[in-house]
């Protein structure tokens, strides 16, 4: 049991506190261990304007993203679930199905796609590609919560009086809230993460955070991306944090 | 519906015509009839599967009837949805809505109905004095005893005075004293605010003990409906007798019906002829034929009684339950024992029969009751 949890400090656990220890080093290249401390590369990530740029874009994105999956999700994991849709499975299947496409290829298809509607490389693409990839989590932990409570809170509420509109709003809504957070989440995590779709629609004002990371990595290895990872994953734990307070991280298991 | 001053609404007549269903090849409910007094509880008992909670889901209007009507009042309420069909119903697992407190759950009709706040503040108190839990408004349902569950779930469903009260095996997740209790319960508030109910349930005890009307189900028909005591004591099928409780079968030959309300059913065991009267049963063709005796309506007697229906036996076994003596009695010729239930009239465990005795075994021409298969 120990050797699992020195393991999993040494593989998960350690190349983070590395990252994180190199952004407050003194020296002009990437250190480990770092030499001295000091703020100067997150000083530089602030000043150097892709970078802060790229990250407002990145939240916008992801926040961006998150809604509209919601917005689109959560019907859809409703009625699969429950409603009397004809080829309810099959509809599931295809809803998950970009979880198990290289995500190269997806994006690849979507920029042609997107072209030939007209939006090319858009804010709009962008968000329409990471809705594409973000779906099937809030899918799935939807329909997960949406599973596990039985029809019979719905049925209560219809035989009291309540029409459709008003079980979503008053029943289910907020008994299916924990699985919408977590999804929101998810696909908030899945956005700001991600690069090899955000890479197709890179531009000067629709670069994301990661794409130029990338490209800053290819010209220089300072530690101010060491700096920018930081605050990536500062914005993630905040995040699960808030979850974690209101929620419970269980939430976030979806239920089989 | 417009139900703003609903407050004394009266109890509605219920009737099912020609009501049928089938999940694809299973038929859960054959085309069946059914007329529910205002103001009567009725259950509807039978084994797991029958459909009992089929032909409550297809009253709420959960189910759509493959054939046939649901009235309610009078009113053909076949094509409504369940919202707007003014009924009242408890599931079996409360179903009580977990975010919302219990004062907020009682209300949940009313506000359906967009009734005013203070008529809701009035409606939920005098609720929950009904099922006398005043004072738990603030709480969450979790924060609950079943039992209080279960009466909250029932002044949220009798908060809008529906027309027709539907309970799904409402007392099925209690514990045995608490659901004696709550049946008390149960029977109390009704009597009180005289609403036409049905009750599904698969005890026995419970169904006889609570209703007016019972209908014993079994495989999606109504094999009987009556008073109780009709049918505890005059089971027409086979089923129900059995359903309803030891009851001995004794199988024969039954005389052709004749104007006369008598039938004489000769049993063969062994060599052995024995004729039995019963009472009329005219539907009953003559031929092979099955009577059923209650135990407690058997009488033993050492000497042969100057009576009709006696057959004779040996005791062989006897155990003493409290109010009564219960022997078993094997019968020459006969495989299965006869069960004969002897109210203990002296204050004694003894047997009055020791085992290994001889007996008489009789009962009265009305207590055989001729049953269909
Ligand atoms: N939605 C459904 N789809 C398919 N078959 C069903 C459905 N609902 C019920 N059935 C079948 O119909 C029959 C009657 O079911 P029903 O639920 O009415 O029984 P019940 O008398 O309430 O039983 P129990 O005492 O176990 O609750 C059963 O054979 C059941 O499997
Ligand atoms: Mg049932």
């Amino acid at each position: 049991m120990l050797i699992y949890v020195v393991l999993f400090f040494i593989f998960l656990l350690g190349p983070i506190f590395i990252v994180v220890s190199i952004s407050f080093t003194e020296t002009e290249f990437v250190a480990f261990p770092p030499q001295g401390f000091s703020w100067k590369w997150y000083q530089r990530f602030f000043e150097y304007e892709p970078f802060i740029d790229s990250f407002i874009v990145s939240v916008e994105l992801a926040i961006a993203t998150a809604l509209l999956a919601v917005a689109l999700g959560v019907p859809a994991a409703l009625a699969v679930t429950r409603g009397r849709v004809p080829y309810a499975n099959t509809i599931m299947t295809f809803l998950l199905s970009p979880l198990s496409m290289p995500l190269i290829v997806v994006g690849f298809a979507l920029l042609f796609y997107l072209s030939a509607l007209g939006l090319g490389v858009s804010f709009v693409s962008l968000l329409i590609a990471h809705t594409v990839i973000s779906l099937p989590y809030v899918v799935r932990t939807v329909a997960g919560v949406y599973r596990g409570i039985s029809p019979d809170y719905e049925e209560s509420a219809a035989v009291l009086g309540a029409n459709r509109m008003q079980i979503f709003w008053y029943v289910t809504l907020p008994m299916i809230k924990p699985g919408i957070f977590a999804g929101m989440l998810f696909a908030m995590l899945i956005s700001i993460d991600n690069l090899p779709i955000s890479f197709f629609f890179g531009s000067a004002d629709t670069n994301t955070l990661p794409v130029v990371m990338l490209s800053y990595l290819e010209h220089q290895f300072d530690p101010s991306v060491a700096a920018a990872s930081s605050i990536q994953l500062i914005v993630a734990i905040i995040g699960l944090f808030i979850v974690e307070r209101i929620y419970g991280l269980d939430a976030m298991a979806p239920a089989s | 519906m417009s139900s703003n001053n609903n407050t004394d609404r009266q109890s509605l007549e219920l009737v099912l015509r020609g009501i049928s269903k089938r999940f694809g090849d299973v038929v859960a409910l054959e085309p069946s009839d059914l007329v529910v007094k205002p103001g009567v509880l009725l259950s509807l008992l039978g084994p797991s599967g029958c459909g009992k909670t089929t032909t409550l889901r297809v009253i709420a209007g959960f189910e759509a009837a493959d054939t046939g009507s649901v009235l309610i009042g009078g009113k053909d309420v076949t094509l409504l949805p369940p919202n707007k069909r003014g009924l009242g119903m408890v599931f079996q697992n409360y179903s009580l809505f977990p975010h919302m407190t219990v004062a907020d759950n009682v209300a949940f009709g009313l506000r359906m109905e967009k009734a005013s706040e203070q008529e809701i503040k009035r409606r939920v108190g005098e609720m929950l004095d009904l099922v006398q839990l005043p004072g738990v408004e603030k709480r969450f349902p979790n924060q609950l005893s079943g039992g209080q569950q279960q009466r909250i779930a029932l002044a949220r469903s009798l908060v809008t005075n529906p027309s027709v009260l539907l309970l799904d095996e409402p007392l099925g997740a209690l514990d045995k004293n608490l659901r004696e209790t709550m049946q008390f319960e149960l029977r109390r508030i009704q009597n009180t605010l005289g609403i036409t109910t049905i009750l599904v349930t698969h005890d026995q005890e419970e169904a006889l003990t609570l209703s007016d009307q019972v209908v014993v189900m079994d495989q999606g028909r109504f094999q009987q409906i009556g008073t109780p005591s009709e049918v505890y004591e005059s089971p027409e099928t086979r089923f129900v007798s059995e359903f309803l409780g030891t009851s001995n079968l004794l199988s024969g030959d039954i005389s052709a019906p004749t104007d006369s309300d008598d039938r004489k059913v000769t049993l063969q065991y062994g060599e052995v002829k024995t004729v039995i009267e019963s009472p009329g049963a005219p539907s009953i063709p003559a031929g092979p034929a099955t009577i059923a005796i209650r135990p407690e309506k058997i009488v033993l007697s050492k000497r042969s009684p100057e009576m009709r229906n006696v057959l004779q036996g040996i005791v062989k076994g006897h155990v003493f339950r409290g109010s009564y003596h219960a022997y078993e009695i094997s019968v020459a010729g006969r495989d299965d024992p006869i069960f004969v239930y002897d109210q203990a009239g002296e204050r004694s465990t003894d047997a009055v029969h020791p085992i290994g005795s001889g007996v008489y075994l009789t009962w009265k021409r009305e207590n055989s009751v001729v049953l269909r298969d």
